[in-house]
């Protein structure tokens, strides 16, 4: 078995000495710019993983959450509005608990956007009620939404449903632009390595010909081209993956020192540099195949 | 083995620099031609080592009509033919000795056990010391002597050298045609294009094809010893 794969490789690989010359020094274009296309594909792929994993956090943060605002009113007692509202959510089926948000002030609220300032104390802020939901029988909030509103004036029921959906569609949108930068930077990437396979089997051209009139077939010669171009993927998307790895720990360390309010854990996880393991493997394989593809098209116009 | 029938060819939208050619190579045979300069030698040879195509006629090699094969084909009767190019065309990045194992190593699994042979070969024809001598370190008699290794290693059925002793000493140049006259005992038919005169009059079982102006005449016919004796040299 072992020595079986190691035939294959002797074959399939220019270890010993290839056929086709290796244009060596040459090929540091080439690699410049499939590392390149390397970097810009992790980035998008370590971004899209981020953004999917916060967006996710969050929601499940706020699944089965809902939470029941209450404005004061001139005309009412804050207190009976809230223990009229208690009562309502206490009677419907499928509320696990509703606990009252101790009171803040305006100020302490506003601050992390405003900064401590001094605000006029008759500005009225909304009285929270966090209930927790039943996951198995989720009761129908736009019934109960109805009652509270029907019972308690000023009070109102927040699902979070808009702000989750906009979050959903925000990581959705960010998701598809990553996919299609992925997209293009492969297509590029086919792009360039056809064009490097055609130099390439242009500069070989004598030694092409002397392999056919030898009696070698087209996926020999193909066989030399591929099996550079494979290197030539993966060491180049190596360089790539590792460059953007640096980055996104880079970006880890600078966000999380600054404690961010609404943004928290803009970190990228440790489960995404694992996966930019798929990125050299990908540049290999498209190197790979886009070289065997070229380098067949060409030969078959040979005589 | 092989035949030509009225073949003619020539370059692009040139005049055709063969015409009418038509004889037949016997199997088992050795065959000289010879030449002016010019005169057609090498294209003769590119047309059966199915390098280029003829603009008209029949080119039959092996028995199959050669206008018919596709390119899929081509790989394996290129196997069947050993070619001594006139200018060699080594690989310069590969060794003396990877240059001869090449035919081998295009045909057969990297496992087949060849190296021992190529060894032998290479020191039969004096390179024992400069296998691992890449063709531009080599003399222009030593580069022949790696083509013509080449060329004979894979056994092939049919042997096409040209200009094959053009560059070494008379002794070697003998030394060379034996090697050829051992192939042609183990049944390769072998056509070799010379301007050297001496050779063909030191073979005389070997066939004789003269060439000019692109028509082409037979001054002796091959003749093979059906109990396959080797061909004597003078
Ligand atoms: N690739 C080519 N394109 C155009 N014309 C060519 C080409 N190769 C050869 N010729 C012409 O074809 C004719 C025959 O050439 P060829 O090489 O067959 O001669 P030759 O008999 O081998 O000569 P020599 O003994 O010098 O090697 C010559 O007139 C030559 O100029
Ligand atoms: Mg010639």
């Amino acid at each position: 078995m072992i020595a079986r794969l190691q035939l294959f490789l002797a074959q399939r690989l220019p270890l010993a000495s290839s056929v086709i010359p290796a244009a060596g020094g040459a090929r540091w274009p080439l690699h410049l710019v499939i590392a390149v296309m390397c970097f810009l594909a992790s980035v998008a792929l370590g971004i899209t993983m981020t953004v999917s994993r916060v967006a996710d956090d969050w929601s499940a943060d706020l699944a089965g959450v809902i939470t029941v605002q209450i404005k004061p009113r001139p005309d009412l007692e804050i207190e009976s509005q809230i223990s009229e509202a208690m009562r309502i959510l206490s009677e419907t089926p499928g509320i696990l608990s509703a606990t009252e948000i101790p009171q803040q002030s305006a100020a302490e609220l506003l601050e992390p956007y405003l900064g401590s300032v001094e605000l006029p104390d008759d500005i009225a802020v909304p009285h929270l009620i966090d209930v927790r939901l039943d996951a198995d029988r989720e009761p129908d909030l736009s019934a109960l939404a109805l009652r509270l509103q029907d019972a308690v004036p000023g009070a109102e029921l927040d699902d979070h449903f808009r702000w989750k959906s906009r979050l959903a569609a925000f990581a959705g949108s960010l998701e598809g632009l990553a996919l299609a930068a992925l997209g293009l930077i492969i297509a590029a990437t086919i792009g360039i390595v056809v064009f490097a396979t055609r130099a390439a089997m242009e500069a070989n051209r004598e030694i092409i010909e002397v392999l056919h009139l030898i009696g070698a077939r087209d996926v020999f010669i193909a066989g030399e081209f591929q099996a550079q171009f494979l290197w030539v993927g993966l060491r180049a998307g190596v360089l790539g993956a590792v460059g953007a790895a640096a980055l996104l720990f880079a970006l880890t360390l600078f966000s999380s020192g600054r404690g961010e309010f609404f943004l928290p854990g803009l970190g990228v996880t440790w489960t995404t540099y694992p996966a930019l393991i798929l990125v050299p493997l990908l540049s290999a394989t498209v190197a790979f195949l886009t070289a065997r593809t070229t380098a067949l098209s060409v030969l078959s116009r040979t005589l | 083995m092989v035949r030509f029938e009225n073949v003619g060819m020539r370059y692009g939208m040139g005049p055709e620099v063969l015409r009418d050619v038509s004889f037949q190579l016997s199997p088992g045979s050795i065959n000289f031609l010879t030449g002016p300069s010019g005169a057609g030698k090498t294209s003769l040879l590119k047309l059966m080592y199915l390098a280029s195509r003829p603009s008209r006629g029949q080119i039959s090699m092996f028995g199959s009509d050669v206008s018919q094969l596709g390119r899929e084909d081509m790989p394996d009767l290129r196997r069947r033919i050993g070619v001594v190019f006139q200018e060699f065309r080594l690989l310069d990045h590969l060794s003396a000795f990877e240059n001869v194992c090449l035919p081998l190593r295009v045909a057969t699994s990297p496992s087949a056990n060849y190296e021992a042979d190529v060894r032998e070969l290479l020191t039969w024809v004096g390179l024992g010391e400069r296998m691992n001598a890449t063709p531009p370190t080599l003399s222009g008699g030593e580069k022949q002597r790696v083509a013509i290794a080449r060329a004979v290693v894979a056994q092939p059925n049919l042997l096409l050298a040209d200009e094959p002793t053009g560059n070494v000493d008379p002794e070697m140049g003998i030394k060379l045609l034996r090697l050829f006259t051992e192939l042609n005992r183990m049944g390769t038919t072998i056509l070799i294009a010379t301007h050297d005169m001496s050779l063909v009059e030191r073979t005389l079982e070997a066939g004789h094809l003269h060439i000019d102006g692109g028509n082409i005449s037979t001054m002796r016919e091959a003749r093979v010893d059906p109990r396959g004796r080797p061909v004597e040299l003078k």
